[in-house]
């Protein structure tokens, strides 16, 4: 097959999410994209649009879905709130001082994880998880993270971008999944 | 009201009524489970039943819900996770924090 792409229009409320969520899935079927990996994609749509309800303050947000042989890519373009993301305490303003740049930092982390930000030109944020463990006993629990949204999307994907234009003053949050990884 | 309390002799079943356990309602399920361990259950079981998808909000009032009850010397097990939850679960490890079980009757038994 080849390539194609959707645009897709979110109202950022909480009633409208989970009707969006499946609209898009819908494409993604329609794009022949196995049931395996619409399952994976499932809960980075539905942080994708949560993230729009909760933090970007605009009235819509929108949603650019793209599909070739090897990868869905999802991008949330909205012209509200720059992502927050801080710093040794102090929050990180766009553009990116010359000071951060290239500049790995915790976001946060618990007993099984480290999820990081890799701070790069352009005003760009990649995304990553580090330190996943593989031990079955129960955690100590004061040590879980009540924090999932960024976890569960760069879990999933196989890159993970914020990318803020300065230009046209919109975020950008770039989600990638391998149609061929298994999780 | 977020959950409906089915009390049992030894236990309480805590039925997630919203289809969408999403942000509109994490906060009051929080309060809503953190009352029942008030008032003094010291297993609870949190149905899935009728959730069709969680979103990271609501689990975080969940782990929050986790850790009032365990500083209050007790235990919350989840059952009736649907497909996409138990990944959920699984891809963020919150399957090693909380005990799962397929069916409300199978965390009754498990007590």
């Amino acid at each position: 097959m080849g390539s194609s792409s959707r645009d897709f229009t979110f109202n950022n409320t909480a009633d409208a999410l989970y009707k969006k969520v499946v609209e898009i899935t819908v494409y993604l079927e329609e794009c022949g994209v196995s049931a395996r990996v619409i399952d994976n994609i499932k809960p980075v749509l539905v942080e994708l649009l949560t993230n729009a309800v909760k933090h970007s303050g605009a009235i819509s947000t929108l949603i650019k879905v793209a599909v070739d042989e090897d990868n869905i890519v999802i991008k949330k373009i909205d012209w509200g709130t720059p992502l927050m993301l801080n710093i040794l305490g102090r929050q990180l303003l766009w553009p990116i001082s010359a000071n951060f740049k290239k500049e790995i930092i915790s976001i946060y982390n618990d007993f099984n994880c480290t999820l990081k930000a890799k701070l790069q030109a352009g005003n760009r944020v990649s995304f990553f998880v580090e330190d996943f463990n593989d031990t079955h006993q129960m955690p100590d629990i004061g040590n879980v993270t009540e924090h999932f949204g960024l976890l569960i999307i760069t879990s999933v994907c196989t890159s993970f971008e914020y990318h803020y234009d300065t230009a046209g003053a919109n975020n950008n949050f770039i989600a990638t999944i391998s149609r061929q990884r298994t999780l | 009201m977020t959950i409906i309390a089915d009390v049992h002799s030894n236990a309480v079943v805590a039925n997630i009524q919203p289809a969408e356990a999403n942000l509109t309602v994490a906060d009051s399920f929080k309060t809503e489970l953190n009352t029942l361990v008030d008032e003094g259950y010291k297993y609870l079981v949190v149905s899935f039943d009728n959730v069709v998808y969680v979103d990271s909000s609501f689990l975080g009032a969940l782990v929050s819900s986790l850790k009032y009850a365990i500083s209050n010397k007790a235990e919350i097990v989840l059952s009736g996770l649907n497909k996409d939850i138990q990944n959920l679960f699984g891809l963020i490890r919150l399957d090693k924090a909380f005990k799962i079980y397929p069916t409300t009757t199978a965390a009754l038994s498990a007590l």
